[in-house]
């Protein structure tokens, strides 16, 4: 995939991202009473065309997703898509519930674990991104899907959104390592505000 | 006095040189550092007055880095700068020694509380 960004830009995202990124870890950490090691994200921007292929060299086929899509809306307009496999949705969701003495009784206890992972996720990270674009973003509740690996990248229709921003994560709560892809999907204006944010918060720094 | 920033990232080393220069206008001499490994060899050749260091960096985390500068010189002077607020790594990174815990993105200001207080 070819990156769209220019090296000082990117790296500007993914600083961006990291602090997004240790603000979401502090509060998942402090909810869970646990702590956490912080992984810098690895960060992609791409055009749509392409991203097929991306997500299915990150996913299997013999495996089966949880797929949490989230709305955001205002001048920063778009959605993340969160994906995360079986195995670790259940050691998140393991993870949240041992917090309250509980253990999960079934796949709602799953779903909801992951929307309030992914809520947390993607109000961190867009939240930053608006926090320096001095503009408020509206956030819809996320919706928690399942799908298998033979259809995840088939899951949706990127045809409204113009860049895309793929956010590889790793957190590692109580030694349990949990992958999980974030992507958000932005529309041509909200990629604009994203490349004027990004230059202010360079040129902030140039001495 | 002299200063080593070190931090995986670019525009975190450059924040970290513009409160810097913001807050010290007599100037000062520095080196950079772009993963733990670097952070310590350079301190062992250059013996910085005060060094800044990230702690999530690629081939030796800024923990690592940390407790092998602070085996080389007791004494010296490290800051972390990091995005991670979490009270369990505030108390892990000051058992290792570390001087001062500063929050990602840092200010003049701070930076300039902090080695007022250090050096």
């Amino acid at each position: 995939m070819i990156n769209v960004l220019n090296e000082d830009r990117k790296d500007a995202l993914t600083e961006i991202m990291n602090i997004s990124y240790g603000m979401a870890t502090a509060i998942i950490s402090d909810s869970i009473e646990a702590h956490a090691n912080l992984h810098v994200p690895k960060i992609h921007v791409v055009g749509t065309e392409g991203l097929e292929n991306y997500v299915n060299s990150k996913t299997s086929k013999t495996k089966n997703y949880y797929v949490s899509v989230q709305v955001f809306i205002n001048k920063l307009d778009g959605e993340s898509i969160f994906i995360i496999d079986n195995e670790s949705a259940g050691k998140v969701a393991d993870i949240f519930m041992s917090d309250n003495d509980e253990t999960i009784e079934d796949e709602e206890d799953i779903i909801s674990s992951i929307h309030e992972l992914s809520n947390i996720l993607t109000s961190a990270c867009v939240g930053k991104i608006a926090e320096l674009l001095e503009l408020e973003v509206f956030f819809h509740p996320p919706a928690v899907d399942k799908q298998s690996g033979e259809k995840i990248a088939e899951y949706k229709n990127f045809e409204n959104f113009s860049k895309i921003i793929v956010v590889e994560t790793v957190l590692d709560f109580r030694q349990e390592e949990i992958n999980g892809l974030l992507i958000f999907l932005l529309k041509e204006s909200s990629f604009d505000h994203l490349l004027i944010a990004l230059d202010k918060y360079i040129e902030q720094y140039e001495i | 006095m002299k200063i080593l920033i070190a931090d995986d990232s670019k525009i975190a080393r450059k924040g970290v040189l513009k409160s810097l220069s913001t807050a010290f206008t007599d100037g000062f001499d520095y080196r950079e550092a772009s993963n733990g490994a670097e952070a310590v060899e350079i301190y062992s050749e250059y013996r910085p007055d005060i060094v800044f260091m990230d702690l999530t960096m690629p081939e030796k985390s800024g923990m690592e880095a940390l407790e092998e500068i602070k085996s080389v010189n007791p004494s010296a002077k490290v800051v972390i700068i990091t995005a991670d607020i979490q009270k369990k790594t505030t108390e892990m990174v000051a058992e290792l020694g570390a001087d001062e815990i500063l929050n990602k993105p840092v200010t003049a200001e701070k930076i300039s509380q902090i080695i007022s207080k250090l050096v």
